[in-house]
Parts: C-alpha cells; structure tokens; sequence
C-alpha cells in the first residue's frame, strides 16, 4: 500500500515535450537577478549595521551589499584551469592564504581546491565569461544571496577579532593580503586583511543577524 | 571607626583618598589602594568569620591567595552580588558594600557559637557519610540549614548587570607572576623581539620586593622594580596584566587568564567597560614564576583572631602602611621568618619574643634579631593560645628536637599577635593541571613541580629557589635557554643583576606543634581553617583506616572549601605521615586542577549570553514572519517557524486545524529555505548520486527530480530529499533541515577518501536560495498569477518536474514537487528577493486565503499522506525495508551503493523486525503520546514484551481523528490487528495498525487542474 502511494513520488516516466524541455547543457547557467525595481534586502537589513553601517572607539563596521559572490572550484595542478580563470578575470588567482585584486573584483583562496570572487559586476556576466573559457573539470557557483562583506576598520578592529577568534591576527602572522575561513564568534567568517587597519569579514546569510547581534554588542562596549 | 593600626607612613596607598565602605553592616574608612582586609585591619577589626563546624570566630590569617577565612559576599544591590570574594583580594571603592559569607545569621552574635560545642559532635569527619543519614528523606531539609549555616555565599536572583568579554591571545612567552623572578625573565626577553604577556595576580607587580628590605644593583628593590616596569611598558610587544589570575594551564599551553578589570572601580562597571575579562591565551613557552605561599605551623588553638601567617604581617606593614597588632609573638621553624620580627621592630610596636623550634639557631638573621635587642627563644614552640575573640596570650614549651613532644615547663606570655611560619609551600598548582605530580624535596620541605612535557620552565621560589640571587639566575636562565631554543636575535643584553646573597640556616621539617596532652584531648589545632579540619580528625581518619591522602581528604573535607587548601593541605598530608610512620612522598602528592581560583561564571560565559548564547539563523523572511504571528521552533540552529498565530492567544490545537484545512481547501504558504541545498557539479555527479542514494540515477532527466534516500554504511537510513538535474551535469540536492552540514560532510568524505577519482564538486547554496512552498488545491492558480515564462499546464509542468522562470519579477526555479500530498510547487528565488517575492504572493494569494503554515501543518500534513521524516521516524537503525520502502532501492546499478551490504545483514533481512505502520486509535478523538510502546496484552505478566514505539501522532483536522506512524514487529503483516498502548497514569490506549496512509491513497489531489 505504501508503495503505491509514494511511488508517485517516484514517477519518472519521461513526456518530453518540445516548448517546456530544457535544452540540454552541461550545467544551468541563470542569470538570477532581476532588471526590473525589486526590493533586494542585503543579510543584514535588519541590523544595526544596515546602511550607514556602526561605529564606535576606533572600530567601524559597514556592509558592502549586494556583490556578486562566485565559488570556484579546480584543480591547482590543471594549468588550463588555472590561465582560463586568469585569462577570464584578467587576474592571478590567488595562492594558499592569499587574495589577488583587481580593479573590480577580489579572488579570494579558500582551500586547496576552492576560491571565491567578490565583484561589483554582474554575477551572470562574470559566470557566463568564466564558463566560456574554461573546460575540463572545474565549478562554479553563484552564492551571491547567500552571504554578504563587511568592511571593519579603524585602529582598534584588531581587538574585534582578537575577541571573536582564536586566530593570530598579528601583522607578523597576518600580513596584508592573507585571507583565512575561521571560527568567528560562535559562526564562522572569511577574514582578509585589506590594509593595516582594515579588514574583510565575508559571513553566511542565515549568520548574519547573530553576527551583527555580536558585532554591535561588542562595538558599542569598546 | 578610627584607624588604630595604621602607621603614619609607608604602604603603597594613596593617603590623599580616604573610602568609606560597609563591612556586615558598619560603616569602615581606608584609603585607595587599601584591600578590603588591610582597611580591617587597619580599623582594628578581629573577627571577620565564624566557622564552618564550631562556630568559632575567625580573623584575618594572610594578605593574598590562600586566605581561608576572609570569605565575603559582595554587593550592594541584587544584580551585583558576587559570592566568596576575598577580603585580601577585594580592593575598596567609596561605598563598597560586604559581609562574611560565615555566620549566618551574623558573624559578631552567632548563635551558632553557643551550639558549637556538639555541632562538631554532630560532625565528625565524614560526617556526610556518618549522620543526618536517617530518615532519608529528611537529608534536604539538613541539607539546606548545613550549606546556610556553612556560609558557601549565594548568587544573585537577578541577572548579572555587568558584562564580560574573552580575548584570545597568541604569544610567545607567557609569564606567570610578576615577582623577580617574572620581572627580569621578561626584561631579559623583551630584547629577544617575542611576544610576551605578563600576568600578575595582585594589583601591583614585583612581588616579594614590594615588601623585601633587599637591594638590587645597589639600589632599593622597589627602584629596580619600577625602572624594569618602564622598560616594559615601552615595548609593545609585551603584554603586562595585573589583577589576573592565570587559572587553568590546559594541553598544548593553552592558558587561561582571569583579569578582574573592573572589581576595584565600583559595585558595577563603568558603562561599555567588561567587568572581567577571560583571556585565552596560546603560547609556545610558559615560564612559572608562581611563588611560594607561607604556610603557617598548627598549634592549640592556632584559629583566634590575630594569628597569622609571618609573611602577611610584613606585607600588611610594606604594601598597606598597617600593623595588625601591637605586642607580636613570632614563632618559626626557619629563617626567613625573622625579617617580619624586624618589621614589626621598626614599626616601634613590641615584638614579646621570637620563638624558634630549633634547637640551635645561630643564622645571621637570628644574629641581627638578637642584637635588635628582642627574646629569642630557641629550641621552644607555642603550645597554645590564649584568648576567644582575639589573641590574649601564648603557652610556650620546650619541644624535643625531633619535634615530637613538649618537655619542661609551660610558660605564658602577654600578646595580642602571633605570626607563625612552617616553611614555605610553593605555588606548583599550574604545573600539575596538565597531570604531573610534584615531587617532594627534603632540603626545603616542600613540593616542587615535577616532570613536565610541555614548553614550560620554572624560576623563582616555584621551584624552591627562596633566595633572591638563586631566584633572579633561575629566571634568567629560562629566558636565555628559551632565546637558544628559538634561535633568537637578541638587540642587547637585558637583566643582568648584583644581589647580595642572604645564607640562611637550613628549615626544620616541622608542621605540627606537639601538645602536653594526646592529640583527641589537646586544644583543637586547625589544619584546614575553612572547612574546620583539625589535627585530631585528622588523626580519626587515619585510625578509622583512611590512610591515602585522597581518602583522608575526602573523608574529613580537608582542601574542600573555596580556598583549595592553600594553607593547610601541606600540613595535612605532613600529619598524616606523621600518623602513619611513613614519610611525605610515601603518603602522596595532591594534585591540582584547573582553576586555580574560583572563577565568576560571568567570566567563563563572556558575551555569550542571552541572544548571542547560541547562533539562531533566520531565513531571509523571517522578519515577515516575527510580524505575523509565528511561534517558532529550533530545528538544528535555525528557527523556523512553528505555526501562526491567527490572533493573539490562539490555543496551538487551534492555529494548527486551521492551517491544515487551509492547505487542504485552498493554499497555503511554507517557508522552506533551511532546508540543506548542495549544488552538485562534474561529469561524475550523475554517478556519485548513484553511489550515495539507495535508489538509481542514471536515467534521471534535466528538468526532473527525484525523492531518494541516503543510508550508513550499515544500511540505516539517515538522510532523505529531493535531487534535481540541472543539467548534464548539474544538480541541486535538497537534504533535512538538520542534516545538510552532515550530508555535506558526508559527500566529501566518501569523495575525498573513497572515490577521488570521481569528477565532482559540491557546495553549500542552502543560504543562496529563499524557498517558498505553495501547497494546495488552489497553489496553480495563485502561481499563474504571478508566474512568467513557465506552462503551468498539468500535462506540460508534471509532478517531480522543474522548470525556471520568472515569479514576481524574480528570476526563479520552480519545482513541483509536494511533501504534503497536495498540488505543490517549491519557489527559489536567490535570497536577497526571498521577502519580495514572499510578500507578492500574499498580496496575490488574498483572493484565495492564502494562509502561511509552519513545520507542526507541514508534520500533521505528510503524516496524513505516510511520509516520513528522517530523523522522528527513523532513528539510525531503521533501513528503508523497515519502512516499507523497498520501491527506494535499486538493484541494477553496476556499482554498489552505500548501504546496500549493510542492509543485506542477516539481521536486517530477518523476519520480526519493527517496521513502520500507521496506527489507528479506536476512539478517534485519542492520540497516543509520541514514544508509547506498543505491547500485543497489556495484562501479560511483566516486563511486557514491547513491539515497538509510536514515532509520530498528531490530530487531523481533516480527518477529524488522531493519526500516528510508529514501529510494530513484523507489522508489515499484522494490518487490522489490535495493539495497546498502555500510559504511565494506568490508562490503555487500544489501536489498530493500519496502512500509514490515512488521506487521499491513490494520490489524486497532487494532480488537480
């Protein structure tokens, strides 16, 4: 009895039909933005560091919304991959713990085998060129509403991380340029040390209103 | 109160601030820099406790740590109490306001005092064990009057005002101690370019300088002391901490650090400001400058107020300008000790005599005391004290040289102080809490830290180097050999020292003072002051056959209280020996675990408290959702919503008919975004899903999903969703709520470890994506009206079927898909629209009631249609036989799946095992409570032989009956047989097990127009 009821669940008798068949290609490249006026809320909307951002005793943190986020994924040892994405984005992609800037985008190394780029440009476009060039076993994936930038700086964000993470956060440790995935709070960020005193925190969507809880709550106490 | 025992100079307090405070009550000055115990002091006050067992009044012993009386609980108002502070810790602020946490009801009239005499009757050592034992069920009632009477302090009711931060560090050298030894170990490294923290316990570094007479370079010590901290300070690569207690040395020097930021400011922090501050602290080496605390000797009587530890008068006299008394009797079994008779000398009060237990004393300290003009009496103890609420006087007597017995004559002297010393004990605590024992050196009778593993040295009176030359060259060696074994540069040679060396005669292993009568019969000689442990129970223990220190400390609480035994347990474990003929080694060494105070639980928790105790993940409308009534329910970290509320105060039963029916008749609407999204890439995808799935993939279509279900390597179910072909090779697998992180996991491991030779990458898009589920009769209609680009048509858009286009504006993929049994389409849009589009369709859904559900709907609805839910139907040994999903598995793949040998056990195979049926009450209005076993005759003989648990019931509202899934032996083949239920309350619930399908069988309302 079971049986018959959730094999329709099952059904998986092919009605191809011309009009609704997708075509058929290697992978579903969509372009999901909209042209038209549609509200877009950022992660963090409604949070203290929505718009004007939050800023206290030499820390500030601001969100920079609404970037197309890609996750690479490849082979280091696949040159092809390696010149397709550099020749793509016209930028080195970047070595372990490391970033490559461009005058649009960010790559940031992830883990042996996965970087992502943050850029200002369009998340279609920028998916659409890559795939153009690349072959082989390779990617991408558009994460863009999944997970949002801030920006902390001023001459005390060091201590935000220092009581955030374990990490070692110090200039010899942690020079310009690194990027690490860790534990931030009780979540997890994407850190990468912009300059001096400035540093890029990449955090989850479904995180974020806790990790803004955590930011202001540690911001306004400084 | 005027200050009688203040000196009219000296002390490092601010004489230009005068604090008021209140102490039990009355209202007591001192001046800023004073501890909550000099300013006592100070003031003349004697008894500050009474303890735990006999009542009796107790002072202040000590000026730092190991203090075991001085216990208060501090607060003004309920929100700021903090329990078992130390009145030689808390420093004083105008208005400070305190009391004993002993002496309930009061410490000056202690009723407690009269009844003293058989209270220790009434508690022997291990009187836990011994009395209060019956009836047993009055032991709460003696419990709650034994803890109040003992005075352990109280937490506040309200919740704590103050906040606490952590602060993670990583260094290369941490410090513990910031006396000499500390202090030029870390001048000598700050030349190295490392990164070095230095923690201080009190509030001011340079330890035992601050109260040493001694010269360093020629110059005061307090001037060197001064001129290495400047140097310090300059440099920023060290980190210098006071009032932080370094509590707990963990594995792999992870170090844990409780620096009390605020405590000496005001009863709350100033605002923004952390009260305490965890710092956890991560470092290549340790160097432990911990220190020696003083231990006192045990004689009669040794608990009235104005006996103290030798050590702590000086302090008293340097640090805070305060002579705790005016006519001192000292007694010591070593050298050391005598600087504090000089002290008292050159304060101008009256030091009645020093009295030495050994025979011979001719040091040069002894030399210089004796031409000072005081009595010293040698080969002589203080046998007995005189006096109840403070010291009145002294019996001294000869001892034999072996320190066993009293001889002679007992003489009496006038005084209102007695100071003794035992020797030193040092502060090896940290050193044993990653598991070494210390070891016993004869030469000092003391511990010293034992074998180590990890990067940790020792300098200083820690391990047992008490002369200052000894101490500063220890220190200085660490630093250089960790300079070697780093391979450092070093800019220039820092700390190099000129001491004097002070030759002092050599310590006379003494602990306990004998007495003229048998210990069970001689005046109660304390051992443990806060837990009232004296040398005859002690020796009662013993006798009763406790004979290892770790039984006789558990036996008579001995190290017990808040204090740890800093004091006593030396003199315990030293008693016991005694007792047993054996010597201090033999007996055992204590060991020490983390922490070394105690520890706010402010502190421990941080900022992690109240919203920031745990994440919560929100989806992108679940502020939508917080404005329209939802309840919500955990599901892993994410709150999701749990039903709406319709109105305030709509019962649940009520909210949840409502939904139901909703979905049912026209259309509801379903947050689904937390569900777990793995976008799935790589020639091999298509290949990989067969190996993970119980169930083929080989065939399935771009444009198509498909349900399927993930087992263990032994067959088990533990996941199950919905799988989409993108493209070629691309799909998008959907996974439970609370399994997406595993599942995740799960694919990488079996790729990375079992299969890399298999093309594909998986990542996480559960964020990317908002899904919003429109379930219902009514669910095209509403969709048509939003929906651009797509054929909605039944024919065209089939159940299982995906296809992408535009939802309000919002580029989408919508699949067909239904956990409900109705007509079902699931929405993705990228999340930063999900409110947009979630909003356009309520504006459109009005006309047909669109009514939002949340996961309690979703639950009622699949179980009216028999669908399970991994992980409330299945607990990890169900296979998909035992849910009657063997159209799930297939057979024909060329490689095996995960699970598949697993699930062909003989056991898994076996005839008898529970399986998942629906279960049907006979009165239709009964459910049975999820968990209920079932038994075939509830009047069997016990144990019943149970069948099998109900998994999941609830009400129908559209059945108007209750409906539960749950396991029943071989229920497969038992459809229309009778099970009970019976309750814990004696009731039965008779059942019938049915098929669990109890709504729409043949699946037609998934296929409506």
């Amino acid at each position: 009895m079971i049986q018959m009821v959730t094999s329709n669940m099952l059904n998986d008798t092919q009605h191809p039909d011309e009009k609704n068949t997708i075509k058929p290609a290697l992978y579903a490249l969509m372009d999901q933005c909209t042209s038209g006026d549609v509200a877009m809320e950022s992660p963090v909307v409604h949070t203290a560091i929505a718009n004007d951002g939050i800023q206290n005793n030499g820390i500030k943190v601001v969100e920079e919304a609404f970037l197309s986020h890609l996750v690479i994924r490849g082979n280091v040892n696949d040159q092809d991959f390696i010149s397709a994405i550099e020749t793509a984005a016209s930028m080195r992609l970047p070595e372990k713990l490391q970033t490559s800037q461009g005058a649009h985008a960010t790559i940031y190394w992830v883990s042996p085998d996965e970087w992502l780029i943050a850029t200002n440009k369009d998340a279609f476009e920028t998916e659409a060129n890559l795939r153009e060039k690349l072959s082989g076993h390779y990617a991408l994936v558009n994460v863009s509403g999944g997970q949002t930038r801030l920006l902390l700086s001023g001459s005390n964000s060091h201590r935000l991380l220092h009581a955030a993470s374990p990490y070692d956060f110090h200039l010899s440790n942690f020079p310009v340029g690194k990027v690490i995935t860790t534990v931030f709070a009780r979540a997890q960020a994407l850190i990468h040390r912009k300059s001096i005193d400035e540093w890029e925190l990449i955090i989850r969507r479904s995180f974020s209103d806790y990790l803004a809880l955590w930011i202001e709550d540690f911001i306004i106490s400084c | 109160m005027t200050e009688i025992n203040r000196l009219d100079s000296g002390g490092n307090i601010d004489r230009t601030q005068k604090i008021t405070f209140t102490f039990n009550g009355k209202s007591y000055t001192g001046y800023q820099g004073d501890t909550v115990a000099s300013a006592l002091l100070a003031s003349g006050v004697n008894i500050v406790a009474r303890s735990f067992k006999y009542r009796r009044p107790r002072g202040i012993m000590a000026a730092g740590v190991e203090e075991p009386n001085a216990v208060l609980q501090l607060g003004k108002y309920e929100a700021t109490q903090v329990p078992n502070i130390l009145a030689t810790q808390q420093e004083i602020y105008e208005g400070l306001t305190c009391r004993s946490v002993t002496g309930w009801p009061s410490c000056d009239v202690d009723f407690g005092g009269l009844i003293g005499r058989f209270m220790g009757k009434m508690l022997p050592p291990g009187f836990y064990y011994k009395t209060f034992m019956k009836p047993a069920f009055l032991w709460h009632t003696y419990e709650k009057y034994i803890r109040k009477a003992a005075g352990l302090g109280r937490s506040p009711k309200e919740s704590d005002a103050d906040r606490y931060d952590h602060v993670h560090h990583n260094i290369d050298v941490l410090i513990v101690g910031a006396g000499p030894a500390g202090l030029i170990a870390a001048t000598r490294l700050s030349a190295a370019n490392v990164r070095i923290m230095l923690a201080e316990e009190t509030t001011e570094m340079g330890g035992s300088l601050l109260s040493s007479q001694q010269d360093i370079n020629g110059k005061d010590a307090k001037v060197w002391v001064k001129a290495a901290l400047k140097d310090l300070q300059a440099n920023p690569d060290v980190r210098l901490l006071t009032r932080a207690t370094v509590n707990g040395f963990h594995d792999h020097n992870f170090v844990t650090v409780n620096e009390r930021v605020t405590d000496h400011l005001a009863e709350k922090a100033p605002t923004g400001q952390a009260r305490q501050i965890l710092h956890k602290v991560r470092c290549k080496w340790i160097i432990l400058a911990s220190g020696a605390h003083e231990r006192p000797l045990v004689f009669g009587n040794n608990d009235v107020p104005g006996c103290m530890t030798a050590s702590a008068i000086s302090t008293y006299i340097h640090r805070y300008g305060v002579i705790p008394g005016s006519r001192l009797v000292l007694m010591t079994n070593n050298d050391n000790a005598y600087h504090t008779a000089i002290d008292w000398y050159q304060c101008g009060r009256t030091v009645i005599a020093v009295v030495d237990t050994r025979p011979n004393p001719e040091g040069k300290i002894v030399q210089k005391v004796r031409e000072m003009g005081i009595n010293v009496f040698a080969g002589k103890a203080v046998i007995d004290v005189r006096g109840r609420n403070r010291v009145t006087g002294v019996v001294i007597a000869d001892i034999e040289p072996s320190g066993q017995a009293v001889m002679g004559m007992l003489t009496t002297l006038d005084c209102d102080t007695v100071a003794s010393s035992g020797g030193w004990s040092p502060v090896v605590h940290l050193s044993c809490h990653t598991g070494c024992r210390p070891k016993w050196r004869e030469d000092i009778q003391a511990f010293v830290p034992g074998s180590h593993r990890e990067n940790i040295l020792f300098a200083g009176s820690v391990n047992g180097h008490y002369d200052l030359a000894n101490c500063l060259q220890e220190a200085v060696n660490c630093a250089d050999q960790i300079i070697l074994n780093e391979s450092l540069t070093v800019q220039e040679v820092l700390g190099d020292f000129k001491v004097e060396s002070a030759l002092e005669e050599p310590i006379m292993p003494l602990f306990s003072i004998p007495h003229t009568k048998p210990v069970m019969q001689s005046p109660k000689q304390f051992v443990d002051f806060q837990n009232d442990v004296t040398v005859s129970a002690i020796d009662l223990a013993v006798r009763e056959g406790f004979h290892s220190i770790e039984h006789v400390k558990r036996y008579t609480v001995m190290g017990f209280g808040t204090d740890q035994g800093k004091l006593g347990n030396i003199n315990g474990m030293a008693i016991v020996a005694n007792a047993l003929d054996k010597s201090i080694p033999e007996v055992g060494t204590t060991t020490f675990r983390p922490n070394y105070t105690p520890v706010a639980f402010g502190t421990i928790v941080g900022r992690y408290r109240n919203q920031l105790f745990d994440p919560e993940r929100y989806t992108a409308m679940h502020r939508w959702h917080c404005d329209n009534g939802a309840l919500f329910e955990d599901v892993g970290q994410w709150k999701r919503p749990w039903y709406f509320q319709a109105y305030p105060g709509e019962k649940m039963q009520d909210a949840l008919n409502r939904e139901c029916l909703a979905v049912r008749q026209s259309v509801g609407i379903m947050d689904a975004s937390t569900l777990g999204k793995i976008d799935i890439q790589g020639k091999d995808a298509r290949e990989f899903l067969g190996r993970v799935y119980t169930n083929a993939w080989a065939k399935l279509a771009v444009g198509k999903c498909r349900y399927g279900v993930m087992c263990n390597e032994d067959g088990m179910v533990f996941d199950d969703g919905v799988t989409a072909c993108l493209a070629e090779q691309h799909f998008l697998m959907t996974t439970t709520t609370g399994g997406a992180a595993k599942v995740l996991e799960w694919l990488e491991l079996f790729h990375q470890t079992e299969w890399p030779e298999l093309d594909v990458y998986f990542n996480s898009v559960t964020d990317h994506w908002a899904t919003i589920a429109i379930n219902g009769p009514n669910a095209r209609k509403l969709l048509s009206e939003l929906c651009e680009g797509i054929d909605l048509d039944k024919d065209k858009f089939k159940l299982m079927d995906w296809r992408q286009g535009i939802v309000a504006g919002v580029p989408a993929r919508v699949f067909r898909i239904s956990f409900t049994g109705e007509l079902s389409f699931e929405i993705n849009v990228q999340a930063n629209y999900g409110m947009h589009v979630w909003k356009a369709l309520q504006v459109a859904g009005k006309k047909y009631k669109l009514t939002p559900y949340g996961t309690e709907t979703m639950h009622v609805l699949r179980a009216e249609k028999g669908f399970i839910i991994a992980g409330q139907d299945t607990d990890g040994s169900v296979t998909p036989l035992d849910l009657g999903m063997d159209w799930c598995l297939s057979n024909k793949k060329s490689f095996s799946y995960i699970g598949k040998r697993g699930m062909a056990r003989s056991d898994c195979l076996r005839k008898g095992r529970k399986q998942l049926v629906g279960i049907q009450t006979k009165s239709k209005e009964v459910m049975i409570p999820e968990g209920s076993q079932a038994v075939d005759n509830p009047y069997q003989p016990l144990p019943l032989e149970a069948l099998g648990h109900i998994t999941s019931s609830y009400f129908s509202a559209n059945l108007n009956q209750s409906i539960a899934m749950g396991f029943i032996k071989d229920g497969f083949n038992r459809m229309g047989d009778t099970v009970y239920y019976p309750q814990p309350d004696g009731t039965i619930i008779t059942a019938e097990i049915c098929s669990p399908v109890f709504y729409d069988p043949n699946g037609d309302k998934q296929h409506v127009e």
